[in-house]
């Protein structure tokens, strides 16, 4: 355990700076919005306000769907940063040349990809976590200051999503650790593969009149696939349970999470996130300490 | 695998620290090191001298698992594998280039090793650290290279471990430091119990220290020996310009010339009269046994 802490505190050491820019961009988002709220509101007078004949369930309605995305968006932006961390996790001890130093230590390479994995995703989901909690908090705050909208709608859309999302996290860090452990260096090849490959299913479904599955396609549905609630696709439902109060969407949305955690869909993404930390395992301990 | 297996030269009466056993390892088409067998007694301090691309710090990350190879590596009777980190559990190395990580302060440094190492004494750590005057809350990265081999050295030696590879751990380093660093190993770490090997282009400035010798050239042994044997059984031989015939005749290694004097390295039991004979250094033999400039005219 002793051991394991210090991998976690040395990664944590190395790449706190990154872990902590979706923390600092939430910031200026914040600092950029009260600056143009305060220079609209001296210059121009401006006010939000919310036409008083808007039906209640459409405001509730509305306010789920606003507050679902101000909790999704800090995940998605750390995505992006994930995809760096694991990259540099995975090749910066080698591009600096102190792998050698890291890895002449009585310690595992199982338990060194462990730790990274571990910290990449405890700390990439606490972050954004940390992040939607404060939007709902300020959203909801300012929204009900405005209009008359239930509170309770924002913070189910938070929890919804904060469990929502956490088999794709699962999914996505695991799928990049193996990708940018395998192509090392190279890291963009993987990118520019998928796209050969991609073009090549299209020209062979074309001349032969193939139906071989889009590799793009699948690989956007196993990261992120019924994951969101489509508003386009599914509003009449979701207006029935808006409708129903705010008890029933959270308990209908509770058991919808719990039923689709023990789906299918999840329960494969589970079984090649640890096939891909299999796999990155197996590439990192390949490689030659030169 | 045990060590009777292994351990062929019979050399050494007792168990070996490291055996090595054909060892080949190729980069592409260039043979790094080639069939090479070695065993390196336990409790002594060994020196490794070859020329650049030799094969020394190929050997010794061999020896550690880092590279993959053919042949076999035992440390300890435990057979090495590629990427085998239990290989540290007993065994602690300084690398050629400064390895430490940049991106940590030397604090975070020592905090981690004493962490992640089993073998992280407190004790020995504090006490090179009052020594060290290392600045703690420094990134390694903004330390000069003295700096950062003491930082190597602290974190190193304060393992309680029984095998120290030490590749060529005072490159770039100024003499006064040099002296310091092996006057560190020798006060702070090692013990009749403890196995050093080092190799070093600086082989003068360790040469009081060493036991026993290996010659490496073109990933071969060209010769592992006591040291105080070696230098016995060879001489410096210096004779007047009027004596170059008789001395050539017996096939020196390693001839110069200097003011009216020529000199050759050879055997202790040839005697010239009128020579000059001194006792030879460790460069010497080196170039005497693997070739080096002026060896022969």
């Amino acid at each position: 355990m002793k051991q394991f802490k210090g991998l976690i505190q040395k990664e944590w050491n190395t790449y706190k700076k990154v872990f902590m820019v979706p923390i600092w961009l939430a910031i200026g988002f914040y600092a950029l919005n009260i600056l143009l709220s305060l220079y609209s509101l001296t210059r121009h007078n401006f006010v939000f306000t919310v036409p008083i004949d808007i039906n209640p369930d459409h405001l509730n309605l509305g306010t789920y769907f606003i507050a679902q995305i101000a909790a999704i968006l800090p995940y998605g932006l750390m995505i992006i940063f994930i995809i760096k961390i694991v990259s540099d996790m995975m090749n910066d001890d080698f591009k600096n040349k102190c792998a050698i130093f890291h890895l002449a230590q009585p310690v595992s390479i199982f338990k060194v990809i462990i730790a990274k994995i571990s910290l990449v995703l405890f700390a990439g989901y606490t972050i954004p976590l940390v992040i939607a909690l404060v939007n709902q908090v300020i959203f909801s705050s300012i929204f009900r200051y405005y209009a008359d909208f239930q509170v309770s709608y924002s913070y189910i859309a938070f929890i919804q999503t904060s469990l929502i999302v956490i088999i794709p996290i699962v999914f996505l860090s695991s799928l990049f650790l193996m990708l940018e452990t395998i192509f090392q260096k190279k890291s963009y090849m993987y990118v520019v593969g998928a796209f050969v490959i991609e073009t090549l299913i299209n020209i062979a479904n074309r001349v032969w009149s193939l139906k071989v599955p889009s590799l793009i396609n699948n690989i956007i549905y196993l990261s992120i696939g019924k994951t969101m609630t489509n508003p386009f696709d599914s509003q009449k439902y979701l207006f029935q349970k808006v409708s129903n109060g705010a008890y029933s969407i959270l308990t209908q949305s509770i058991q919808e999470i719990w039923i689709n955690l023990f789906d299918i869909l999840n329960l494969w993404r589970l079984v090649l996130s640890v096939l891909f930390i299999v796999i990155a395992y197996y590439f990192y301990k390949s490689r030659e300490i030169a | 695998m045990t060590n009777n297996t292994l351990f062929q030269d019979g050399y050494h009466e007792i168990a070996p620290a490291i055996v090595v056993n054909k060892l080949t390892k190729c980069y592409k088409k260039f043979k790094a090191l080639d069939d090479l067998s070695i065993s390196l007694p336990k409790g002594k301090i060994i020196g490794l001298l070859g020329k650049n691309g030799a094969g020394k710090s190929t050997l010794m990350r061999c020896m550690l698992g880092m590279l993959k190879y053919q042949g076999e590596i035992a440390i300890e009777d435990e057979i090495v594998s590629h990427r085998d980190s239990s290989v540290f559990e007993n065994v602690a190395f300084i690398p050629d280039v400064s390895g430490l990580d940049d991106r940590l302060t030397v604090k975070q440094t020592i905090d981690y090793v004493s962490q992640i190492n089993p073998k992280w004494n407190e004790t020995t750590a504090n006490k090179l650290m009052q020594i060290s005057s290392l600045p703690l809350n420094k990134k390694v990265g903004h330390l000069s290279k003295g700096m950062k081999t003491k930082l190597y050295l602290l974190v190193t030696l304060s393992l309680d471990v029984d095998i120290l590879l030490l590749d060529e751990p005072t490159l770039g380093l100024d003499i006064a430091f040099r002296k310091e660093f092996f006057n560190t190993i020798l006060g702070e770490f090692f013990n009749e119990d403890k196995t050093i090997l080092i190799s070093t282009h600086q082989v003068e400035e360790i040469e009081p220290l060493l036991q026993e010798i290996i010659f490496i050239d073109q990933g071969k042994i060209i010769l592992h020996a006591d040291v105080e044997e070696l230098k016995n059984s060879f001489n410096v031989v210096s004779v007047a310009n009027d004596l170059k015939e008789e001395l050539l005749s017996h096939k020196p290694k390693l001839v110069t010339k200097s003011l009216g004097q020529i000199s050759g390295i050879l055997p202790a039991d040839i005697l010239i009269d009128n020579a000059h004979y001194s006792r030879p250094q460790l460069a010497d033999l080196f170039l005497a046994h693997v070739g080096g400039y002026n060896e022969t005219i």
